[in-house]
């Protein structure tokens, strides 16, 4: 089966995903995410403002740290990171699930059983990772905003007041939506990449390995294209 | 029950691994499927129940045509159709009792006290009366299969097929299962095993066909089987011929 075949069949209407079971992997993508999302978030956000914060002093211009953080985190950093941390982990726990289930047959007894995989198992954890991505986001955007925040004004001086009129003066609703979007976007691609490398997966043990390994460097070659794609039709 | 004609299938554009094989499993009775390992036995099984669609040639159960139907048609003709799968296929996040209950709680609306009954019931069938609070991978082998023929027998299918039901057994359990294949026999129930395991064929099989590189070279009744001079059929055998004496 290829991908497009995969992604009609996951997408098809008449085999919607089952609504308790995408709510609870809804649940578990959020609680799995949500601790690995801040920390990186934060880490990110705070390493973004000290470098931009160094460039900036060259030139004079230190206070406007508030807007490059702001706009580097809500446009950019924020949303790939979201999208990254979704592919880790639970894309690949995706991938693994899956891909374990095919070679041990559950997926096959669910066909014997007159359950659709793609609505009972399938299309839930995929739909999971759309609907996760926005709320891990708007995490991510506070954490990395925060963290900034914190290092200019705790660490480099630069005056809170400052700090906050100049976020708020560059950054707007648009460029949190359009980090929405994005994060909706690679949400996407994160689930259908994984689910579909574990879907394909054969040879035992060593094809599930396989199978996590292409699905990881496959989502992040996807998301970081998509990301440019994106960012370029946005922000030109 | 099933009826197979000039059924071919091959992977990946290699050489057929069922090679135009007309039969019959008639209603009703056990019919073994017997071969060398790597000769195609599980996947004309799963041909049999619409699990792959054929390269070319039909599959008919109960007269019905499986290669003409969707994926969604062909969900419910498999209601009627159980399955115990080599290594059991247990849902790993399920409880035994929760997997005996899967196939019930999605194609009946009882209420919950009934099905667990029913869970019971079936555990109480294959012997494992106390089962129910278990995870699969605190499962033996053997249990592992004996749970896989409860939630395979579940729904009271007219169809359950095993595959390799004894592989990787000592004697006892794998004694314990055929037994366990014959007292299920009955009431119009149609087995179709998937073995090559000689004894247990000996034991539980009405019917007997031999696959060998894809082709069915014999079907028939045991006896006729058993009685072959084909020299495959004989060559296959001879190894419980030797057992025996």
């Amino acid at each position: 089966m290829t991908l497009a075949a995969f992604a009609l069949r996951l997408l098809s209407p008449a085999a919607p995903p089952e609504a308790p079971e995408t709510w609870r992997q809804f649940r578990r993508t959020c609680l799995e995410t949500l601790a690995p999302v801040l920390l990186v978030a934060a880490m990110i956000g705070s390493i973004a403002t000290l470098m931009g914060h160094h460039a900036f002093l060259s030139l004079g211009t230190q206070a406007m740290i508030g807007s490059y953080a702001g706009l580097v985190a809500l446009r950019e950093l924020a949303p790939l990171l979201t999208g990254a941390m979704i592919a880790a982990k639970p894309g690949t726990a995706l991938t693994a699930a899956i891909a374990t289930m095919r070679a041990s047959e559950q997926v096959a007894a669910l066909e014997v059983m007159g359950v659709d995989p793609f609505r009972h198992l399938l299309g839930p954890r995929v739909l999971a990772l759309v609907l996760a991505a926005p709320p891990l986001l708007v995490f991510a955007d506070v954490a990395a905003i925060l963290a900034s925040y914190v290092t200019a004004v705790g660490a480099l001086g630069v005056a809170s007041s400052t700090y906050m009129a100049d976020l708020t003066r560059f950054t707007g609703v648009r460029d949190l939506l359009c980090g929405m979007l994005k994060v909706v976007v690679f949400g996407g691609l994160a689930g259908l990449i994984s689910a579909y490398q574990g879907y394909r997966a054969a040879g035992g043990p060593r094809g599930v390995s396989l199978a996590i390994t292409r699905g990881m460097v496959r989502t992040t070659l996807a998301i970081v294209v998509a990301n440019y794609l994106l960012s370029e039709a946005f922000y030109r | 029950m099933i009826r197979t004609e000039r059924l071919t299938k091959s992977f990946d554009r290699g050489a057929p691994v069922i090679a135009d094989v007309s039969t019959r499993i008639e209603r009703g009775m056990t019919t073994v499927i017997l071969g060398p390992s790597g000769t195609g036995k599980s996947v004309f099984a799963k041909l049999c129940i619409g699990l792959l669609r054929p390269d070319s040639g039909a599959v008919f159960l109960n007269d019905v045509e499986l290669s003409a139907l969707s994926e969604r048609e062909l969900y419910k003709v498999r209601e009627k159709v159980g399955m115990c799968f080599q290594d059991g296929a247990l849902f790993d996040s399920l409880s035994v009792g929760e997997n005996v209950a899967f196939p019930i709680r999605r194609h009946l609306a009882l209420p919950e006290t009934e099905i667990r009954r029913i869970v019971r019931e079936k555990l109480d069938r294959v012997g494992l009366p106390d089962a129910a609070p278990l995870m699969p991978a605190e499962l033996s082998g053997g249990m592992r299969k004996r749970v896989g023929i409860a939630r395979a027998i579940a729904l009271d299918p007219e169809l359950v097929i095993f595959d390799e039901p004894t592989s990787g057994l000592d004697p006892v359990m794998a004694d314990a299962i055929d037994q366990l294949i014959l007292e299920m026999r009955g009431g119009g129930r149609t087995f179709l095993v998937i073995s090559h395991d000689l004894e247990s064929t000996v034991r539980i099989a009405d019917r007997v066909g031999m696959l060998h590189e894809g082709r069915m070279l014999a079907m028939g009744h045991r006896r006729e089987i058993l009685a072959s001079r084909e020299p495959v059929i004989r060559q296959f055998f001879s190894r419980l011929d030797k057992a025996t004496r």
